[in-house]
């Protein structure tokens, strides 16, 4: 649809008068104008600079987090066998019927790593101590 | 090097490439400029909503390639800066001169700065709605359907208050030379 033709001989002569009267900008506005966006354009790449460092850092922040513990890790070796484990389980089940056979095996398991893991050097309450060649509640 | 496309323009000022800018206030910086002037009044306060147009153009650039139509969102860009400016001016409109107030007469040479000081004064003294219409029409070159998808209304609605307008500047004029000529 065109609205010029419309458009009656007076208010056409409005709509020149306004475009007649066009104003320009000042010459330095286009500097100005590409000066502000090239500032813009820096401050993003800047921010997103340091977006990409800190995003590195929190990476290898997680990264050290959860290698140390694999790096310190101990290694558990059973410095007794499988045959051994088994007999001590039936001793203790022996000397503590109440506990099941899971339970046993349990014991015995940690008799065995006593010697070589942190952890079992300080049980918490009751354990089954070798004794000469028995076990004993502590 | 040719113009480019509108999508390689688009692409070019997602991607933040200074050229597209460059070209971009080449196609637009004019046209920007003279609404802003028209909806304004003041040049120093166009050229400050051409800037933040610009500036908003970089800041917003990553959804730049899913824009239908650049003009249209030039031009509602400067339409909120528009508004930012003159709620920001409008602290300080006791300080400046009413607009009813200004003591401009129509004169008939093209080009006088009396002229050019009545027809803004005039522009003033029109309804938002219309004014805006005729700033998108005559200074910023966009068609009525252009001007609908910039203020959300349909063509027709836009070209009514264009018309609405041109009369009442029209009958501004005539009143004028009346009062001249008694």
């Amino acid at each position: 649809m065109n609205h010029h033709e419309q458009l009656p001989a007076e208010l056409l002569e409005v709509e020149q008068a306004l475009r007649d009267e066009h104003v320009a900008p000042g010459a330095q506005l286009e500097s100005q104008v590409l000066g502000a966006v090239r500032q813009a354009l820096d401050a993003q790449r800047r921010a997103g600079r340091w977006r990409f460092a800190a995003c590195a850092a929190a990476v290898l922040l997680v990264g050290l987090h959860w290698s140390w513990p694999l790096a310190t890790i101990e290694i558990w070796e059973p410095t007794v066998s499988g045959d051994d484990i088994e007999r001590t389980a039936l001793a203790i089940q022996e000397i503590a019927p109440e506990l099941t056979e899971a339970d046993a095996l349990r014991q015995a398991r940690l008799m065995a790593a006593g010697g070589s893991s942190g952890w079992s050097r300080r049980p918490i309450g009751r354990v089954l101590l070798p004794v000469g060649n028995r076990f004993e509640w502590e | 090097m040719g113009e480019p496309s509108a999508e390689q323009l688009l692409a070019a000022l997602a991607a933040g490439q200074e050229w597209a800018y460059a070209a971009l206030y080449r196609q637009f910086g004019q046209r920007l400029f003279r609404t802003a002037y028209a909806l304004l009044g003041r040049a120093d306060l166009a050229e400050d909503a051409v800037q933040e147009v610009f500036v908003a153009l970089v800041r917003s650039r990553r959804v730049l390639p899913r824009v239908e139509s650049l003009s249209g969102y030039l031009f509602v860009s400067l339409r909120r800066a528009v508004a930012r400016i003159a709620k920001r001016q409008a602290r300080y409109a006791s300080e400046q001169s009413t607009l009813q107030s200004r003591q401009v007469r129509w004169v008939e040479q093209s080009m006088a700065p009396e002229r050019r000081a009545w027809l803004q004064a005039a522009m003033e003294r029109l309804p938002d709605a219309q004014r805006e219409v005729i700033a998108l029409k005559i200074d910023g070159e966009l068609s009525f359907q252009e001007i609908a998808g910039v203020l959300d209304i349909s063509a027709n609605t836009a070209a009514s208050r264009y018309r609405y307008g041109l009369e009442k500047l029209r009958a501004l004029a005539a009143q004028d030379r009346t009062e001249t000529d008694r």
